[in-house]
């Protein structure tokens, strides 16, 4: 795949076959950061990278958990940091703990924690229809 | 008999000390949490020991530095086992702890953890004839800051260590064996059997992560420090 790229998805399942493509890139201890509003698609890309790399999980929204573990041949940490604000409550998730164990770390919502890591790659989603969302892939310029 | 606990790093331990007699320790590093292992390796010591939990009258645990919730899971075990009969604790400085893997050394001892984005947690310390003193705080600050404060020829100790040693290579800094060179409950259990510490109960457990908030952050940076 070519990464800094837009996507045109139409459905849940084209989103995830996106993921999945995007996870074989990965290697531990990527950051990455999804943007988006509610129902954009954050946790079914989220849930398409897991079928690359971390199949045996059920992924589910981490919206009241705050994070989801899985593990596999990559663990992920996946967040949601909707009900944070500032890089001290980030901080009082055990979130750098994933990071410092190169976890790869999901962050939905990251917009709300903005400057408190570095992400390799964003995820931007963007509403185009009910059915049409627009994926755009931006690795981090090193 | 005292039970010590470390659960500051990716390893995890825990001692059991028979007045001041190491009798029994269990160190992991695996990809289990510490949630998961350290409850069983303190059962496990206990009954190869031939002791039992109600044995126990003090607990010393590692406050920090460290993993954000491998420190939470050694102090909430450490109040778990001192509640119901109300035992006293000590917590100990991860970096402290650190320099008692070297207590038998003469020299000066750097105790680092890596902090990331070249920041370390730090404390130097003199060790000579069996005894520890410390020469600073406990310190979050950037290699940068620090590098000066530390005399050529220490002793590097931490999982900070190796990078540390590297970074700052002129130092010409000595590491330990790698059985000394990260944080152990055995240590701890030291530190706290000197009088090191700080002795509490378990209500007073709480993590000392070292760590600025973030408007102290945004003060410093906005001075310019």
């Amino acid at each position: 795949m070519n990464i800094n790229r837009t996507f045109l998805s139409k459905s849940t399942q084209e989103t995830e076959k996106i993921a999945m493509d995007f996870a074989s890139l990965l290697k531990e201890g990527c950051i990455i950061s999804f943007k988006g509003g509610l129902g954009m698609g954050k946790t079914a890309f989220v849930r398409g990278m897991a079928k690359k790399i971390a199949p045996d999980n059920v992924v589910l929204s981490p919206t009241f958990t705050i994070i989801n573990e899985y593990r596999g041949e990559l663990n992920i940490c996946h967040m949601d940091a909707y009900r944070l604000s500032s890089a001290d409550e980030l901080f009082e998730t055990g979130f750098y703990d994933y990071v410092e164990n190169n976890w790869v770390c999901c962050v939905e919502w990251s917009e709300n924690v903005e400057g408190a890591f570095t992400p390799d790659y964003t995820i931007e989603f963007k509403l185009l229809s009910d059915n049409e969302r627009e994926i755009t892939i931006l690795r981090k310029e090193n | 008999m005292l039970l010590a606990i470390d659960t500051s790093s990716k390893a995890c331990s825990c001692a059991l000390f028979d007045n001041d007699r190491l009798i029994a320790e269990n160190y992991i590093e695996t990809d289990l949490t510490h949630s998961k292992s350290l409850l069983p390796m303190i059962e496990a010591c206990l009954s190869i020991s031939g002791k039992t939990i109600d044995d126990i009258h003090m607990v010393a645990v590692s406050e920090g530095p460290g993993s954000y919730t491998g420190l939470r899971i050694g102090m909430a075990t450490a109040k778990g086992i001192a509640f119901p009969k109300n035992l006293d604790c000590c917590k100990v400085s991860t970096l402290l702890s650190l320099a008692y893997n070297l207590k038998d050394s003469e020299g000066t001892v750097c105790a680092v953890l890596d902090a990331r984005a070249g920041q370390i947690f730090t404390a130097l310390f003199n060790v000579k004839s069996g005894i520890v003193t410390r020469l600073c705080p406990d310190t979050a600050a950037s290699i940068d800051e620090f590098k000066d404060k530390i005399p050529k020829g220490s002793f590097f100790v931490g999982d900070g260590a190796r990078m540390l040693k590297e970074r700052l290579h002129e130092k010409e800094a000595v590491l330990p064996s790698p059985a000394l060179l990260y944080q152990r409950a055995s240590s701890v259990g030291l530190a706290c059997l000197s009088g090191e510490g700080t002795k509490c109960k378990g209500n007073d457990l709480v993590p000392n992560y070292l760590r600025l908030s973030q408007a102290e952050r945004e003060k410093l940076k906005k001075e310019g420090k």
